[in-house]
């Protein structure tokens, strides 16, 4: 029963990401450039780069999906998602302190760990964390 | 391995001093919210914002009370927020969703003043019934419209 309930637990960490939201909570005391990946529907991991994102301390940013990028910020080599937008899956999301680079997503992705801890441009110790809640997908940057 | 699942299911629970609101329609109708609140000078669902419009495949994301100070759809009567004390003193309680038709889903933390965490409301967006559910997780209040 209770290894059921592990597996199941665990499965549902493991659902794919497609229909879902990205979350991005920036809860730090400094302004935070992130940029997110992701790919189309059949496509390869990351495929897909955004533009710089800014989020200053206590800003949030929603995209319902991928499509959104496409307008807001854009993603680099002026690609676009193709196919169904609901259908294109997140797959990491990355922080970059003005010299080094903490890159946070899903396994089998361009990330190698979830979380992590890097400076922030403010020099404080920065959190760095990307979770599944429900159908959504959460980042979190906090001090 | 019991102890990493043990580690990646405490990580599940952790809650830090953070408290956002996150709104997704995933319907292809345009859904209107309106958010309850609480602070250390309003009791529970004593904040109640402006109606928030999102559109079909749009999202919303609201870092914490004082957030909705300031941006759309603000609280009403010039009602204002406050973080003071933290997230043990403030909060987000409840939210009623409604598409200007037939639906009207009241949902919310169990004991604020719509303690129903998931509403179906048949026919709500053209022929389809939409479910408005409300979730904490990690801390973290997310309303998912679909």
């Amino acid at each position: 029963m209770k290894k059921k309930l592990l597996a199941a637990a665990l499965l549902s960490l493991l659902a794919p990401a497609a229909k879902a939201a990205l979350f991005i909570n920036n809860t730090s005391k400094c302004t935070v450039q992130v940029r997110v990946y992701a790919h189309n529907e059949n496509g390869k991991a990351c495929e897909l780069e955004s533009k710089i994102m800014t989020i200053p301390p206590m800003g949030t940013i929603a995209l319902n999906n991928a499509g959104l990028v496409d307008t807001k910020p854009g993603w680099e080599k002026e690609m676009k998602i193709s196919g169904d937008p609901k259908a294109a899956v997140w797959d990491a999301l990355s922080f970059h302190n003005g010299s080094k680079t903490l890159k946070v997503g899903v396994s089998g992705g361009c990330a190698t760990v979830t979380n992590g801890m890097i400076k922030d441009a403010c020099g404080a110790d920065l959190n760095v964390k990307w979770s599944v809640a429900g159908h959504n997908i959460l980042i979190e940057l906090y001090n | 391995m019991k102890t990493l699942l043990i580690a990646l299911l405490l990580s599940l629970s952790a809650i830090g001093a953070k408290a956002a609101l996150f709104i997704t329609n995933n319907t292809s109708c345009i859904m209107i919210v309106m958010i309850y609140a609480h602070d250390q000078n309003h009791g529970t669902c004593g904040l109640e914002s402006g109606r928030l419009q999102i559109n079909p495949g749009g999202s919303a994301a609201f870092n914490n009370v004082a957030t909705i100070n300031t941006t759309n759809p603000f609280w009403q009567n010039g009602q204002t927020a406050t973080t003071a004390g933290g997230t043990t003193v403030w909060g987000w309680d409840a939210a009623i969703v409604n598409n200007g038709g037939p639906m009207w889903a009241q949902i919310g933390n169990p004991g604020s003043c719509f303690p129903t965490a998931s509403v179906a409301t048949l026919n709500a967006c053209g022929t389809n019934t939409v479910t408005a559910d409300w979730m904490v997780m990690g801390g973290n209040t997310f309303i998912d419209i679909n």
